[in-house]
């Protein structure tokens, strides 16, 4: 199921009126909010079910069988192997099978059967790095094994993050799903209301009308058809749906989250700003980057064995990032391409000269600032390419045409659409507005205490995440919606 | 809460509503969607080539608009009759992309019978287009031996929707229909930006919103063959005129064929096109035959080469048995 399909608002209406009735049974609000997941997740595929209740029964054992038994190590390899093969096999057998053909082809040998059709199951991405959080936490005896498989399971398989994230920490989620500390009501429900009618503005109505505009474009990229068409605004049009759409889902997601009372961490905080690569993985999918940071860069030896060895560390971490997004070598030169970016970054901020520029203060600080948040966009666009096009014929002619076009070609087809730049202007007005309002000690009470709140401005707030997501709703454009990128890893 | 406060709640309450619908009042004016242009009548922000017609409810404005919108096919199909060079007798096949789409019946046709000339254009497009498509080449100059119009559920479906007497020209040439509106409130939805925007995406807007293509199964409604009788009595009266014959292919669905729907569309439009002279081959029985049947179909429901081989057999011993021993059939003509 999907937070923009019509029966996602009648299954979370059921599930939260039910949810609201037995608020004062814990075993009762485990066992619906448990149900309900798994509902939720085989609701399109009812299989792959018995996916994710593998991964949550043999997760759960390798955690009890960590406290007992003496080859931790074993064991925990075990289990995060396990978690491992699995995605890999589910991830990545086409690649697999698609690059020996290519082999077996140049090579004239019988080359193996490609499937023309090949399922993957939603999310399984995501929980099978939630799976390898526990295990490893467990081992490192930050976390005590989590007894109850009901408990587990709902760790693994809590609706509004399950499908794309964001990546909850072991010890925070499952510390939160104890008796005691389960919540019984919503945790702030207008900002509740007002991620959600965020989430949806983001989502059907930029991410999709972006993702209508441009598909277009990028499915004919190398064709004569757009031969002369200047690719740099489709480009730009895709970094901004790629954030629309999943800063989008996890508005969605974390507004969930509020109305069940859990809070959870932002995953997104103005990545585009960021004046530097290393600051855009500190603004970008946030739980992604620490998870990677926690679980694969420091114990791989961070940056504490040597700049060689550090470089190494950072490319391999971006590597295995790269390919965690999906199967396919644009993704793993996407990953090595960011790897690179962070190596030059951090030999970059050792040089005299980056310590000089860091150095400035007043206009040339702000100017200075202006042209690293530019370069930064420019290296992460570029990047994107890679992310966007799975042929690397076809991402070579996406940079070539970044930086050819032909006369009154500058912007055409998608790129041209003026309703979609007036929307994106206009958004871009209201979020720089709402950053100033919230400097403001009012608009500062209003969410953190909105019960000691004026009621008009309480009453203006919730207006306006009911108009904003009825506002949603009227806009979003038909014809064939993109679904949410990050629902294919 | 106590009373001034409810109020007060319920005033800011208020203004954000406002302040939000108007914002997307001023943009749904500024930039109506794409998928709401065929409602707006004049206020239609396309260009299109038609005009008004009492025949098909629409036209061509003139034959070059149309030659210029379908220039590279009738380039590729040659002379609109038999000339000195090839003096062979033309085929012409209107339909749906199972007639036209790379492959389908006409291209099946073209390959195999080389006695005949195969004229058939290459788009989907609205059912009365496509005969008013009919009559302006007719008028141009097209000299068939013989018609076919294939005619599926999917191709009167839209008709179903959106009857005739709702289908309009607009000055600029573009096809509009007559939205339909609620009895209370009607005047002020059609004012509002936002309201038309939240009535059209509800698809109430839609003059017969509770139609459904698969009922097309089960029952054609009565205003709807009384809308196939108008248009196909016209097609009868015109290619009358000229003496060409016309045979109409019913071409079961995937529906109907693998999963059981029943054959209403073909039983009771059978009898309307006889009434008005015009030949039916109704295609059914062929299909049914085979005893392999997923194998007709492609994944997207198309027929797949030997569906399409088996179609134009069955269709050519149907117009044998009409027009006597001049066609041998496809399984003959196999190498």
């Amino acid at each position: 199921m999907n937070f923009t399909e019509g029966r996602f608002v009648y299954f979370f209406l059921i599930v939260y009126a039910l949810w609201l009735c037995c608020r004062g049974n814990y075993r009762a609000r485990l066992v619906l909010l448990t149900v309900s997941s798994l509902i939720f997740y085989a609701y399109h595929e009812w299989r792959i079910v018995f996916l994710i209740l593998a991964y949550c029964v043999v997760d759960w054992l390798i955690g009890l069988w960590l406290a007992r038994t003496r080859f931790p190590t074993g064991v925990v390899s075990l289990g995060v192997g396990f978690n491992l093969a699995v995605l890999c096999f589910w991830k990545y057998t086409p690649l697999l099978l698609r690059s020996l053909a290519w082999i077996a082809l140049r090579l004239d040998i019988p080359a193996p059967p490609v499937p023309e059709h090949w399922f993957l199951p939603l999310g399984i991405s995501f929980y099978s790095f939630t799976g390898i959080a526990y295990m490893v936490d467990v081992y490192r005896r930050e976390l005590t094994p989590e007894t109850s498989l009901w408990r587990f399971t709902l760790y693994k398989t809590f609706f509004p993050q399950l499908v794309a994230g964001p990546i909850l920490r072991p010890r925070d989620f499952l510390g939160a799903l104890q008796p005691q500390t389960l919540p019984n009501r919503p945790e702030a429900p207008l900002e509740a209301s007002l991620l959600i009618a965020r989430g949806f503005f983001k989502k059907m109505v930029l991410a999709d009308r972006i993702g209508l505009a441009i598909d277009p474009y990028f499915v004919h990229v190398s064709d004569l058809s757009t031969a002369g068409v200047w690719a740099l605004p489709y480009v730009y049009l895709y970094a901004l749906q790629i954030y629309f759409d999943f800063s989008g889902y996890t508005d969605i997601a974390r507004g969930l989250g509020l109305a069940f009372g859990f809070r959870w961490p932002e995953n997104f905080n103005l990545p585009y700003l960021a004046g530097s690569v290393q600051e855009f993985w500190q603004r970008w999918h946030i739980t992604l980057s620490q998870f990677l940071r926690d679980y694969l860069y420091i114990p791989l030896g961070g940056s504490r064995r040597g700049p060689r060895r550090t470089s190494l560390n950072l490319m391999a971490t971006m590597l295995l990032g790269g390919m965690w997004h999906g199967a396919s070598w644009t993704f793993l030169i996407w990953g090595g391409l960011h790897g690179l970016y962070l190596i030059g970054h951090r030999w970059w901020s050792g040089s005299a000269l980056g310590l000089r520029l860091r150095a400035l203060e007043g206009m040339p600080a702000w100017l200075w600032r202006g042209v690293s948040v530019l370069l930064t966009f420019q290296c992460v666009c570029l990047a994107w390419c890679f992310f966007r096009l799975n042929a690397l014929g076809e991402v070579f002619a996406c940079l070539r045409r970044c930086v050819t076009c032909e006369h009154g070609q500058l912007f055409a087809g998608g790129s041209a659409d003026l309703s979609l730049w007036c929307l994106l202007g206009g958004y871009g007005l209201l979020i720089g507005g709402i950053a100033q309002l919230r400097q403001r000690p009012a608009i500062r009470d209003l969410l953190a205490h909105p019960e000691q709140v004026a009621p008009l401005y309480r009453g203006f707030a919730w207006g306006m995440s009911v108009a904003l997501f009825l506002l949603a709703i009227l806009l979003t454009p038909t014809g064939e919606k993109p679904p949410f990128i990050y629902f294919q890893f | 809460m106590k009373q001034p406060r409810r109020w007060h709640f319920l005033c800011g309450f208020a203004l954000a509503v406002l302040l939000v619908a108007g914002l997307g009042e001023v943009f749904l004016r500024l930039f109506p969607p794409r998928d709401f242009h065929d409602y707006l009548g004049e206020r239609n922000p396309r260009h299109g080539p038609y005009v008004p017609d009492a025949d098909f409810g629409l036209t061509y404005q003139n034959w070059d608009l149309f030659a210029n919108d379908h220039a590279e096919r009738l380039r590729f199909l040659g002379p609109l009759a038999p000339t000195s060079t090839d003096a062979r007798p033309l085929w012409a096949f209107f339909g749906n992309s199972f007639v036209h789409a790379p492959g389908m019946l006409a291209d099946t046709a073209r390959q195999n019978l080389h006695e005949k000339r195969i004229f058939n254009l290459g788009r989907n497009e609205h059912i009365c287009v496509r005969l008013a498509q009919i009559r302006l080449l007719l008028d141009q100059g097209l000299q068939p031996e013989r018609i076919f119009i294939e005619l599926m559920p999917l191709d009167v479906a839209i008709l179903g929707s959106h009857p005739l007497e709702s289908i309009h020209v607009t000055r600029r040439g573009a096809l509009t229909y007559t939205p339909r509106w609620p009895a209370v409130g009607g005047p002020l939805l059609e004012r509002s930006a936002l309201g038309r925007a939240a009535w059209f995406r509800s698809g109430q807007q839609k003059p017969k919103p509770s139609f459904h293509p698969r009922q097309l199964n089960h029952k054609v409604a009565d205003y709807l063959l009384h809308d196939l009788d108008h248009l196909f009595g016209r097609v009868s009266q015109i290619t009358g005129q000229r003496h060409i014959p016309v045979t109409m292919i019913l071409i079961p669905n995937y529906e109907q064929v693998m999963e059981g729907a029943p054959f209403a569309f073909q039983e009771q439009l059978t009898p309307l096109f006889q009434k008005h002279g015009l030949d039916v081959f109704d295609a059914r029985a062929c299909f049914f035959k085979e005893t392999d049947r997923p194998g007709l179909f492609l994944p997207d429901k198309h027929l797949t080469p030997r569906g399409n081989r088996m179609l134009l057999s069955a269709l050519l011993e149907h117009v044998h048995h009409r027009e006597g021993p001049s066609l041998s059939t496809v399984a003959e003509r196999k190498p």
